[in-house]
């Protein structure tokens, strides 16, 4: 589903910040991204998103070159793809619902066709009765919980999380990635960014990883359980 | 009426604030310059069409046409030509009235040789040519004053008017729009984490660019809204003012159903241009983010 091949990034004239990286992650797998401050974790998320394109090397994603897509394309390549950023990016003036209901409606669908939807996810994820309050009111853990929805919402193929649970207790922070990996259970391939080794520990046993060192890939441990298609 | 905004972006944008009232003192300024063009434009052609309707017949003292062949034969050759509508001589009197404002009232002015004078109303589509021709034959000496050169000038500044009210028009337009551009601009750098957000989760310019430009579409109506407001109170005065009893100087601006709502094309247009504006500003900034 993923393959990127001596992949290298940098940005305009400077130095690669990621180098030679090489790997494959199948359709309905979930590893984690590890490697210490400054590996290169979330360069490379923010290059699976494609908020870059790498400067050499072959990425291909749902069977294609992202090297050789046009800029027009990009935009329904990203409707596939989820992204938890790791300070939320929760749009402040909007509410609940609005924040959640944004990948939906940039597709242009009127919002009687997804407000159904919508509040069933946000009952999902635990914030049914706070479909019109605003970020600002929320606490961290209900800012990251929107975020997890507001990523999940349009039923994206890859599903990118970065420190998903650096800025919440241990406890929502289990919680948050219980969610996570029951929409990988769902199909989606999951990819989380982590240097929490305690994290890492408790879900080893059935995510692989990815193991960056200085914009470099050290090693890719294969995930244990890998599902068929996605 | 309901006023467009984005669901997207917030009500209020840096950069875009002030906009209405920018946008409202453009379009007052720019049907003032229309209106002022039109008045303009209007009074001289009336003054010009007077002219052509009028000509001055002057028999001056050298020309030996005596007073009595003047009542008996030039008033009635005048009279019965088919160029004429009336012709009517200017007496001592009024002659005197006439050059008051320079001369005075003094006695001098009848020890004066001044030309006898015939205010002569020539019919539409009068041929001044042919009753210029009979004169000659008649009357040698007698001159007929056209008010050609007059009428030319009033031309010369009926078209100078139009261009300045064009210019002026212009001008105005490209000030709004420059200021509309330097406000999507701000907005767009206000909007930066917004916009960018959106790019990641899969939004084309488009979207964005129609988001930027259904709130300049209500910033654009709010500021027409505001600016109708003095250009209604212009116009009204304007009617009081030219209606029953005009002042004199006002007495020649008359406006038609037409001028009025040329006057509005500049709120009209407004809203239009404001949104149009926002939305190639956005399009051509995001142009390169990918």
């Amino acid at each position: 589903m993923i393959r990127v091949k001596n992949v290298g990034l940098h940005y305009a004239e400077g130095p690669e910040v990621l180098n030679n990286i090489s790997f494959t992650l199948a359709a309905g797998s979930f590893h984690f991204l590890t490697g210490r401050c400054g590996a290169g974790k979330s360069t490379l998320l923010r290059m699976l998103y494609l908020g870059h394109r790498p400067s050499r090397g072959v990425m291909e994603m749902f069977g294609r070159d992202i090297s050789q897509l046009d800029a027009s394309e990009l935009p329904e390549m990203r409707r596939r793809i989820g992204v938890i950023f790791q300070d939320f990016r929760l749009v402040s003036h909007l509410s609940v619902f609005e924040n959640v209901a944004l990948p939906l409606a940039i597709e242009g669908r009127a919002e009687q066709d997804y407000r159904r939807d919508v509040e069933e996810l946000l009952d999902w994820v635990g914030l049914g009765d706070k479909l019109h309050h605003y970020p600002e009111l929320l606490s961290g853990g209900e800012q990251q919980q929107v975020a997890i929805a507001r990523a999940v919402v349009a039923s994206p193929q890859l599903l990118l999380a970065d420190e998903p649970t650096g800025s919440v207790d241990a406890k929502i922070g289990e919680r948050l990635l219980g969610l996570l990996i029951e929409l990988n259970r769902q199909g989606a391939t999951l990819l989380i960014a982590t240097h929490d080794t305690g994290l890492l520990e408790r879900h080893r046993h059935h995510a692989g990883e990815l193991q960056l060192e200085e914009g470099g890939l050290l090693r890719q441990l294969p995930p244990v359980r890998v599902k068929a298609s996605g | 009426m309901i006023i467009p905004h984005s669901k997207i972006l917030p009500r209020k944008m840096l950069g875009s604030l002030l906009l209405p009232l920018v946008i409202a003192v453009n379009v007052y300024l720019a049907s003032l310059a229309i209106l002022g063009g039109l008045a303009l434009i209007g009074a001289t052609g009336q003054w010009s069409d007077e002219l052509a309707q009028m000509v001055t017949v002057q028999v001056p003292p050298e020309s030996g046409v005596s007073n009595k062949a003047i009542e008996k034969s030039l008033l009635g050759v005048l009279r019965d030509h088919p160029a004429v509508a009336q012709a009517r001589p200017i007496d001592a009197a009024e002659m005197e009235s006439l050059l008051a404002p320079w001369l005075g009232q003094s006695a001098v002015i009848r020890e004066l040789p001044l030309p006898q004078l015939i205010d002569v109303v020539i019919r539409p589509e009068g041929d001044i040519d042919s009753l210029r021709k009979r004169l000659d034959a008649e009357f040698p000496g007698v001159e007929i004053d056209d008010h050609r050169q007059w009428r030319e000038q009033m031309q010369d500044v009926t078209a100078a008017a139009r261009l300045v009210c064009l210019l002026l028009v212009a001008m105005i337009s490209l000030a709004a729009i420059a200021v509309i551009i330097f406000a999507t601009r701000a907005s767009l750098q206000s909007q930066n984490e917004l916009v960018a957000l959106l790019h990641m989760i899969g939004a084309h310019n488009s979207f964005v660019a129609g988001e930027f430009q259904k709130h300049f579409l209500g910033v654009g109506i709010i500021g027409v809204l505001i600016g109708l407001v003095p250009v209604f109170l212009t116009l009204a005065a304007i009617i009081y003012l030219t209606g029953n009893d005009p002042a004199p100087w006002l007495g020649r601006v008359q406006f038609g159903p037409g001028d009025y709502l040329l006057a509005l094309t500049p709120a009209l247009s407004a809203a239009l241009i404001t949104m149009l504006t926002a939305r190639l500003t956005v399009l051509r900034t995001l142009a390169d983010f990918d």
